[in-house]
């Protein structure tokens, strides 16, 4: 049994970070109390805190151990996991990945332990948020050509959404910005790659961009059922959350007056 | 007439039709070609009646020559008219999908002069959407009934998904309200459809780079609530459907009455329970090993509205329960009402680690609201409840009477379940919120 006071490992939020850090937490057999990368986890009375270096070989072994004592879903699990906007997201993953060393593939079929549950309900939330700002994501074409969206997702969902994007948009730059978490995603017609940012200058939009905008609002409008109204509904599908970037729903592209 | 007056009318005449999934078909992105497809379909809005928006629905035109009396965009209906050109609409399409405002194109039309004319403009429309601007998105046409084999080969070479609207559930009402579409002009596209899904399998197994003909598989729809046909009858004919045609999906639309029709009687609201019920039926069909006759049969022809038609199945065989959940197969699982696909499966997996107890079912996301009264953990059934069939009845229903203002307490067996003939206490129906099913 692990002894001396709990620890809080601190590390850099990168992924690799997260992997040294659950490396770490094995080797030195202390009682953790967190793995985070947050400033506002404060230290408790009889706790210890302990920043930790990315160390890129100790990540890779910690990666290599996942796939062949768990196993790839497991893996993929942490992946995805890692951009929750959970913030005992690192600690439960830590706590998955212990369980999951000692019972190895039956893990998957655990489905009614704490810590699986704890990270299943992460997955779960995760995955449903990117099925919904994949659609949710609205695109405007600025007068240099670039495309920009501005999301707004609880999860830290860039990483995971750029992929999708990047396929299906290959034929224009974007930029996929994350006002929430102050990260943007840029596909530049060739690759894409991730970069923090606050605020952004953007340019002026298109000509046409507006001409666009308020085609795909009188759309959405003329598209629903009156005799259906049903905005309980709506709102369940698509949480009033989500809405500051929806074009369809900003009343300055209300049909012109008729 | 600018190009936004045309979008708007041409939503308007589009909007009845139900499906607007843009599922069944998996397509990665190619550099330099816009668009891909996810097998599961995406949803990029909801509209104000909570139905998900997917695609671009639109009409190339509302210039119909038919006079179908439940339509909107019948000849003698007082709209204004008008018709996309097909490079009108492939770049509409084009700039919205590039914005991420949809997952393709939904392409129907009103009968533009005569059916042949009309595909011929539908097709190209796709033809420059595909092979002039390279797209890969979704799209999901609409058969003109009575157009000519040929052409529905060749939309179907250029669409995901094809459709053709079965518009009522039964020949006496089609021949009613729909003169001009005798039933064998709807049959034949949807034959002549499965038999080109069917050959193009084939084809596919030899050639790998045959071009693949509507992968995404065949729908179709029915208006409910304009004709008297009944829930047994239209569950029937979805099950013939999806054997016979091998369908994807069969959708079901609570006729709303448009301006200047007769068709329905004064006060009349769109049955949006009943349409409710039926899409569950329909999912019971489609995943749970459901067969029509069970769900009902010509003694009980409409769904009950107080229960779902599971709860209704288990509430009429009570002697396949309590169900064992340590032990049950997958197929009685599944008739247990409170238990989805989902929580099956997860039970299945979970109980090879563990002997399974009420607390575990919770995590499980089992809905215990409604599986208490119908399973067992180790042979024993959840303290408290009583395995008895008016208590339960009384429990189940307890919400949905409350909701529709019938808790007027009441001997049980004035709601009885075996009323026969009409639906329970149709016409308050229309208070009833419910999920459209389409998702």
């Amino acid at each position: 049994m692990p002894d001396g006071p709990a620890v809080i490992y601190r590390y850099d939020g990168t992924f690799d970070g997260f992997l040294t850090a659950v490396f770490e937490a094995y080797a030195r057999r202390r009682p953790v109390k967190a793995i985070t990368a947050r400033e506002e986890i404060q230290m408790g009375w009889g706790q210890e805190e302990i920043f930790l270096e990315t160390h890129l070989e100790k990540a890779r072994r910690v990666e290599a151990g996942i796939r062949n004592k768990i196993g790839g879903t497991a893996l993929h699990m942490v992946e995805v996991c890692f951009w929750s906007g959970e913030e005992d997201k690192d600690t439960a993953l830590y706590r998955y990945l212990r369980a999951g060393f000692d019972l190895g593939r039956n893990i998957y079929n655990s489905l009614t332990h704490p810590h699986v549950l704890r990270v299943e309900y992460l997955y779960r939330n995760i995955t449903r948020e990117q099925d919904r700002v994949q659609g949710f994501t609205r695109f405007s074409e600025m007068e240099n050509g670039v495309y920009y969206a501005s999301i707004a997702p609880k999860n830290n969902l860039v990483p995971l959404l750029m992929p999708h994007f990047v396929d299906r948009l290959s034929i224009q730059p974007f930029l996929l910005h994350d006002t929430e978490h102050g990260l943007a995603g840029v596909y530049d017609g060739k690759g894409w790659y991730l970069v923090e940012t606050q605020g952004l200058n953007l340019p002026n939009l298109s000509e046409r961009e507006q001409e666009f905008r308020r085609m795909w609002k009188m759309f959405y409008d003329a598209v629903a059922v009156k005799e259906r109204r049903n905005d309980k509904l709506r709102q369940h599908l698509m949480p009033k959350w989500y809405w500051r970037n929806l074009t369809e729903l900003d009343p300055r592209y209300a049909a012109k007056g008729k | 007439m600018d190009l936004g007056d045309k979008l708007q009318i041409l939503t308007e005449g589009a909007k009845y039709d139900v499906a607007c999934t843009s599922s069944g078909v998996d397509r990665s992105g190619v550099k330099g070609r816009l668009g891909g497809a996810k097998v599961a379909g995406i949803c990029h809005s909801f509209a104000a009646d909570g139905r998900c928006i997917s695609l671009l629905k639109v009409l190339l035109s509302n210039q119909c020559s038919y006079n179908c009396a439940y339509c909107v965009n019948r000849r003698s209906a007082d709209v204004q008219r008008t018709t996309f050109t097909p490079r009108e609409l492939a770049e509409l399409t084009y700039g919205f999908y590039r914005r991420n405002y949809i997952e393709g194109l939904f392409l129907s039309s009103g009968v533009l002069k005569n059916p042949d004319y009309t595909m011929e403009q539908m097709i190209e429309c796709l033809r420059l959407l595909r092979e002039e601007y390279g797209f890969r998105g979704y799209i999901h046409a609409k058969v003109i009934p009575g157009s000519s084999r040929e052409l529905i080969y060749r939309m179907g070479l250029l669409a995901d998904r094809l459709s053709v609207n079965l518009e009522l559930p039964s020949e006496v009402s089609l021949n009613q309200l729909a003169p001009d579409k005798p039933r064998e002009n709807i049959f034949r596209p949807m034959a002549a459809i499965a038999t080109g899904i069917e050959q193009n399998r084939h084809e596919l197994v030899r050639y790998q780079h045959a071009p693949s003909f509507a992968p995404a598989g065949s729908s179709t729809q029915m208006v409910i609530g304009a004709t008297p046909d009944t829930d047994y009858q239209i569950i029937r004919l979805a099950e013939s459907l999806y054997q016979k045609y091998k369908h994807r999906r069969v959708f079901f639309s609570a006729y709303v009455p448009v301006a200047g029709s007769e068709l329905t009687p004064p006060g009349y609201q769109p049955p949006l329970l009943r349409e409710h019920r039926l899409y569950q039926a329909d999912w019971l069909l489609r995943f749970y090993g459901f067969r029509a006759d069970e769900i009902l049969d010509e003694s009980h022809p409409y769904l009950d509205s107080l229960l779902d038609p599971k709860e209704s199945w288990a509430l009429s065989h009570l002697e396949y329960f309590p169900v064992e959940v340590n032990t049950a197969d997958r197929a009685m699982l599944l008739r247990v009402p409170g238990i989805g696909v989902t929580s099956a499966e997860r039970i299945l997996r979970a109980r090879r680690q563990t002997r399974l107890d009420f607390d575990h079912l919770q995590k499980l996301r089992v809905v215990m609201k409604r599986a208490q009264y119908f399973i067992t953990c180790s042979g024993k059934m959840l303290p408290g409840v009583r395995f008895d069939r008016d208590g339960i009845y009384r429990n189940l229903t307890l919400e949905a009477r409350r909701r529709q203002g019938l808790l007027f307490e009441p001997e049980v067996t004035q709601l009885s379940l075996f009323d026969g003939g009409k639906p329970l206490l149709a016409g308050r129906e229309d208070v009833v919120k419910c999920l459209t099913g389409q998702l």
